[in-house]
C-alpha cells in the first residue's frame, strides 16, 4: 500500500483527536462558570442535591487546576490525556474514570457493531435486490416498507419495542444486558442469554438504518445497472448471481463504505441512548448516570471516548478501502 | 422557477406537506387554547388516564399532558427552526465563499469540514450542553448549528463548484459582472432546490439532536419541551407503571414530524436532481 | 485464406427497436434486415444516433429499458434468439457469439484482477479446467492478440487503452464462438492504434474462422478489413453491398457523403447538418432495391431527382 496514503490518513487521525481534545477543554473553560458549577447548578434546578457539596467543588476545582493560568491547565489537560489518566469518577471514587469507562466499553462495542454490521449488510442487499432485474417485487415494497423506519430516531423506536415486545408481549427482557443471577460460564447458555438480552436494542438500531442504507444503495445500484462492466459481464453468459455478487455489489459497495465512515458518528450517538432506553450497561448508561450524578470526569471521558471510537473506525475504514479499490493504491 | 415548482409538486411532496400540517397547526396555534393553570402541580389527579376533563390524562404530578404538550411544541419547533436554520445559513456563507473564491479558503473550510464531520455532534454537544447553567430553546438551537453546518457546507460548496464551470457563470465572469453580481444573482437562485432540501434535512437533524440532548436531561426544565416530557416520562418509569398516555403521545407527534420532514426532504431532492426519478 | 461462405450464421429480420419514454418514443432501429453468412467480415457504417449500436445490444438480448424490440426477429442458425429462454441463451453466449463493446475503457470489471475475469468467463460455461490448463489457454488467447500473460494479475487501470482493447479481443477469442459482434471496438484509441489493433482484430477472427459483424463510424477504417459493407443512417440500412463495389459505386446519396467526407470524419463535423432540407428527402418508404448482383439500395430523393 502507498506509504504516502497511510501517512495522511494517519496524520488526519491524530488531527482529529486533537482538535476535539481542545474543543472539549475549550468549551469547559471558556463558559461563563466553572464546570462543576454549572453541573451541581443544573442538579439543584432540578431539586436534587449533593451531599458535601462545597467539598465535591473544592476537590474539582484542585484536579482542574482551576486557579492556574490557561495555558498551563490546557498542557497539564493534555499531558493527561496522553498518559491515558481521565481523573477520579466522583460517583464512584476512588475508582477512575477510565476504569468505569472501560468495564462498561465491551458492551457498547459488541452492541454497535452488531447492530452497525447487520444494518450494512441487510440494508444494502434489499437496497440492491430493489432495482435488480426480475428480483420479486415483494423486495421493492421491503425497501418502501423500511423507509418511514429510517425517519424516526432510534430511541423513539427503542421506546416503542420495549412497550410492544419486552412489557407487553414479554417476548424479551425489558433491559440490562444479561440475566442476573446466572452464571454466565463460556457456554451456549450464556451467548443465547446475552443474544436475548442484546436483541431488542440491536432491532432498534437496525430497523431505523436499514432504510438509509437501502434508500442510498438502491440509487448507487440503479447506476451500476447501466455500466458498461456490467453489461460485458452478461454477455459473457455470466450467472445473474455471480454478476451480482462480484461485478454489481463489489462496485457499488465502495461509495456506501466511503458512507459509513461519515455515518459512524451519527451511529455511536444513537447507541448511547439506545442504550439509556434499554438499561444497557455500556457507556450511554454510564454517561447517564455520570450526568445525573454530576460525575464530570466521567461525563468529558465518554465524549472523549465517541470522539476516539469514531475517530478510530474511520481510520480503519479508510486503511481497508484500498483493498477493495485497487484504482486507489496507485493515487498519491 | 416557481411554475416550476408547482408543476412538479410530487403525491410525495403532498404526504409530507400534509403530516408535516398535522404536526405544525396544533403546534403553532394550540398554544393559544391551552390555559397555563393546568401546568401546575395537582391541576388533575395523579397519574390520571384521559379523561373528559383531561384528554391526555396527566403525570404524576398531576399535570396535564395535552396542555404541556400544546405548550411545549412552540418551544421544540423553534429548537428546530433556530438550529436548522442558522446551520444552513452558516453552510451556505461558508460553502459559497469557498466554492466561488477556491484557493486556500477552500481548502481551510474543506479540511475543517472533513475532521469536523468525524467528529460525533453528540459529544460536543454534551459538553457543551453541560457547561451551560441555562439552555433555552434558542441557545440550544444556536448551539446545535454549531456542531451541525459542516454537511450543508459541504453540499452547497459542491453545488457552487459544479455551478462555476457552467457556461453562463464563465460568460458572466468574461463579461465583466461582479463577483457579487454573480453570487447573488445568479448563482443563489439556482441553489434554491438544493437549500430546500438542506434546510429541511437541518432542522431534523437539529430536531434528532434536541431530543438527545433532553433525554440525557440536559434540557431546561422551566421551559416545556417534547423532549424534556420524554426525560420526565423515563425518570417517572411511565412506561414500567403503565402509563402510556404520558410517553406515547410525544413520541407519535415526533414519528409524525419525522416522517414529514422525510417525504418533503426527499421530493425536494428530487427536485433538485432529476436524474434521481429514473432510479 | 477461405472466404465467406454461403450459409447464413445471423439472419435479422425486420428488425424494430424502439427507446420508449414518457416525453417520445425514439425508433433506433427502425426495420432492418441484415445477414451474417459463414467466415465473412459484414461492417456497418454510420454516425452517432444512426442506430447501430443499438442493433448491435437488441441482437445480443442486451437492451436495457427504455430500450425495446418491438418487431422482427433475429436467427441464429436455427435458433430464433428473441424468443430464447434466459437460461438457454446464457448458454450460447459466448460459446457461440461473443461481443466486443464500444467502451472497452468501461468494460472491464475495475475491481477484479483479469485472471479472475477471464477465469469467470471459463465457469460460467461449465470449463473447469486444472489451474495450469487455464493458464495455458489464457496465454494461448493472449498471444493471439499480441499480449504476455504477465498482465493476467494486473487491474484494468493498469494497463493503457490500447492493451484493454487487446484484452476484450482475446476474452472474445476464448470460447472459439461462430460470430463476434464488435461495436466499434477501436473508437476510443488514437488514430495509430486504431489501425494495429483493427488488424489484430480482423488477424485473430480470421485464425479461428467465426463470422464477424464490425460496426464503425470510420469508412476508410472499416473498408480495410470488411467483406461487405452497410450504411445505416436514421434506423434504417440505406446501401449494402460488397466493400468495394459499394466504394466504386455508391448510389446513395447518403453513402457518397459519408465517402466524400472521410476526412472531414476526424475533424468531428457531423454530415447531416450540412444540408437538413436535403436529408429530410434522403428515407423513402420501400424495400432495398437490387441495383446489380449484391449491391442493394434505399430508394431516396433528392431536390428535383427521384432514384430508383
Amino acid at each position: 500500500m502507498n506509504p504516502r496514503y497511510i501517512g495522511r490518513r494517519l496524520a488526519t487521525f491524530l488531527l482529529t483527536i486533537f482538535v476535539a481534545s481542545t474543543l472539549n477543554f475549550a468549551i469547559t473553560r471558556l463558559t461563563p462558570q466553572d464546570p462543576i458549577a454549572a453541573l451541581l447548578g443544573r442538579m439543584a434546578s432540578r431539586g436534587r442535591t449533593v451531599e458535601d457539596g462545597g467539598e465535591i467543588v473544592a476537590r474539582y476545582r484542585e484536579r482542574l487546576g482551576l486557579d492556574a493560568p490557561l495555558a498551563q491547565q490546557y498542557v497539564s489537560y493534555l499531558r493527561d490525556l496522553l498518559q491515558g489518566d481521565l481523573g477520579y469518577s466522583l460517583a464512584f471514587f476512588p475508582i477512575k474514570a477510565e476504569a468505569v469507562i472501560l468495564r462498561a466499553l465491551p458492551w457498547t462495542l459488541g452492541l454497535l457493531s452488531l447492530a452497525t454490521l447487520l444494518a450494512f449488510a441487510i440494508g444494502n442487499l434489499l437496497g440492491a435486490l430493489a432495482v435488480w432485474p426480475r428480483v420479486p417485487a415483494g423486495f421493492r415494497w421491503l425497501v418502501y416498507l423500511s423507509m418511514p423506519f429510517s425517519a424516526i430516531p432510534y430511541y423513539l423506536l427503542a421506546l416503542i419495542l420495549v412497550y410492544v415486545f419486552a412489557l407487553n408481549w414479554s417476548l424479551f427482557p425489558l433491559g440490562g444486558s444479561f440475566t442476573v443471577g446466572s452464571d454466565r460460564g463460556l457456554n451456549l447458555e450464556t451467548l443465547a442469554d446475552l443474544l436475548h438480552h442484546a436483541a431488542l436494542p440491536v432491532l432498534s438500531v437496525v430497523l431505523a438504518v436499514v432504510g438509509f442504507w437501502a434508500l442510498s444503495m438502491r440509487g448507487i445500484m440503479a447506476t451500476v445497472l447501466g455500466d458498461d462492466y456490467l453489461i460485458y459481464a452478461r454477455a459473457r453468459g455470466l450467472r445473474s448471481r455471480r454478476i451480482f455478487s462480484h461485478y454489481a455489489m463489489r462496485n457499488a459497495m465502495l461509495p456506501q463504505v466511503t458512507a459509513l465512515a461519515i455515518d459512524f458518528g451519527r451511529l455511536i450517538s444513537g447507541q448511547v441512548l439506545v442504550e439509556i432506553i434499554f438499561n444497557y450497561p455500556g457507556v450511554g448508561w454510564v454517561l447517564y448516570n455520570a450526568l445525573r450524578a454530576a460525575d464530570f470526569f466521567v461525563i468529558q471521558g465518554v465524549t472523549l471516548f465517541m470522539v476516539f471510537t469514531v475517530a478510530v473506525a474511520t481510520l480503519l475504514l479508510d486503511l481497508v478501502y484500498p483493498l477493495l479499490d485497487p484504482r486507489i493504491r496507485y493515487q498519491s | 422557477m416557481i411554475s416550476r415548482l408547482r408543476a412538479r409538486l410530487s403525491p410525495t411532496m403532498w404526504l409530507g406537506f400534509v403530516l408535516l400540517a398535522l404536526v405544525l397547526v396544533p403546534g403553532l396555534f394550540g398554544q393559544f387554547f391551552a390555559d397555563p393553570d393546568q401546568l401546575r402541580l395537582m391541576a388533575g389527579g395523579i397519574s390520571a388516564p384521559p379523561n373528559a376533563d383531561h384528554p391526555l390524562g396527566t403525570q404524576n404530578e398531576g399535570r396535564d399532558l395535552l396542555t404541556y404538550i400544546l405548550k411545549g411544541m412552540p418551544n421544540t419547533l423553534l429548537i428546530g427552526l433556530v438550529g436548522g436554520g442558522s446551520a444552513v445559513l452558516l453552510g451556505t456563507v461558508l460553502g459559497m465563499l469557498a466554492g466561488y473564491v477556491g484557493g486556500p479558503l477552500d481548502a481551510l473550510v474543506r479540511n475543517t469540514v472533513d475532521i469536523g464531520l468525524t467528529i460525533p455532534p453528540l459529544a460536543i454537544l454534551i459538553m457543551i450542553a453541560a457547561s451551560f447553567p441555562v439552555v433555552t430553546p434558542l441557545i440550544m438551537g444556536l448551539v446545535i448549528a454549531l456542531t451541525s453546518w459542516m454537511h450543508p457546507t459541504r453540499v452547497i460548496r459542491s453545488q457552487v463548484l459544479s455551478l462555476r464551470e457552467r457556461e453562463f457563470v464563465l460568460l458572466l465572469r468574461l463579461s465583466g459582472a461582479s463577483p457579487q453580481h454573480i453570487v447573488f444573482r445568479e448563482l443563489l437562485p439556482n441553489l434554491i432546490p438544493f437549500l430546500a432540501a438542506t434546510f429541511v434535512n437541518a432542522v431534523a437533524t437539529a430536531l434528532l439532536a434536541s431530543i438527545g440532548l433532553e433525554v440525557l436531561g440536559l434540557g431546561s426544565f422551566q421551559t416545556p419541551t417534547l423532549g424534556n416530557l420524554i426525560y420526565f416520562a423515563i425518570i417517572g418509569n411511565a412506561m414500567w407503571l403503565g402509563l402510556w398516555w404520558w410517553w406515547l403521545p410525544p413520541i407519535v407527534v415526533f414519528i409524525v414530524l419525522f416522517m414529514g420532514l422525510f417525504f418533503v426532504s426527499t421530493a425536494l431532492d428530487t427536485l433538485a436532481n432529476p436524474r434521481l426519478e429514473q432510479g | 485464406m477461405v472466404g465467406p461462405g454461403s450459409e447464413v450464421v445471423l439472419e435479422i429480420e425486420a428488425l424494430r427497436i424502439h427507446y420508449e419514454m414518457q416525453a417520445a418514443t425514439i425508433r433506433a432501429v427502425d426495420g432492418v434486415d441484415l445477414k451474417v453468412r459463414g467466415n465473412e467480415v459484414l461492417g456497418l457504417a454510420g454516425e452517432s444516433g444512426s442506430g447501430k449500436s443499438t442493433l448491435a445490444l437488441g441482437v445480443l438480448r442486451l437492451l436495457r429499458p427504455p430500450g425495446r424490440v418491438v418487431e422482427g426477429r433475429v436467427r441464429f442458425g436455427d435458433v430464433d434468439l428473441l424468443a430464447l429462454e434466459e437460461r438457454d441463451l446464457r448458454a450460447l453466449r459466448w460459446r457461440q457469439f461473443a461481443y466486443i463493446p464500444q467502451g472497452s475503457m468501461s468494460a472491464l470489471n475495475p475491481v477484479m484482477r483479469l485472471r479472475s475475469q477471464f477465469a469467470d468467463t471459463l465457469a460460467a460455461h461449465g470449463e473447469r479446467m486444472q489451474p495450469a490448463a487455464m493458464q495455458e489457454r489464457f496465454t494461448e488467447v493472449l498471444h493471439g492478440v499480441g499480449l504476455e500473460a504477465d498482465i493476467l494479475p494486473r487491474y484494468p487501470h493498469e494497463l493503457s487503452g490500447g492493451m484493454r482493447q487487446r484484452v476484450c479481443i482475446a476474452l472474445a477469442l476464448l470460447l472459439g464462438p461462430r460470430l463476434i459482434i464488435a461495436d466499434e471496438p477501436t473508437s476510443a484509441l488514437d488514430v495509430i492504434s486504431q489501425r494495429v489493433v483493427l488488424e489484430t482484430l480482423a488477424a485473430a477472427r480470421q485464425a479461428i474462422g467465426a463470422s464477424m459483424l464490425l460496426i464503425g463510424h470510420d469508412l476508410a477504417l472499416l473498408a480495410q478489413v470488411t467483406d461487405r459493407l452497410g450504411v445505416m443512417y436514421a434506423g434504417r440500412i440505406v446501401e449494402l453491398g460488397a466493400t468495394g463495389q459499394l466504394f466504386a459505386n455508391a448510389r446513395h446519396p447518403y453513402t457518397q457523403r459519408l465517402i466524400s467526407s472521410i476526412p472531414d470524419l476526424h475533424d468531428r463535423r457531423t454530415i447531416s447538418s450540412d444540408a437538413p432540407e436535403a436529408e429530410a428527402q434522403w428515407l423513402l418508404e420501400g424495400p432495398l432495391q437490387e441495383v446489380s448482383a449484391g449491391h442493394f439500395v434505399r430508394p431516396w430523393q433528392t431536390a428535383g431527382e427521384t432514384a430508383s
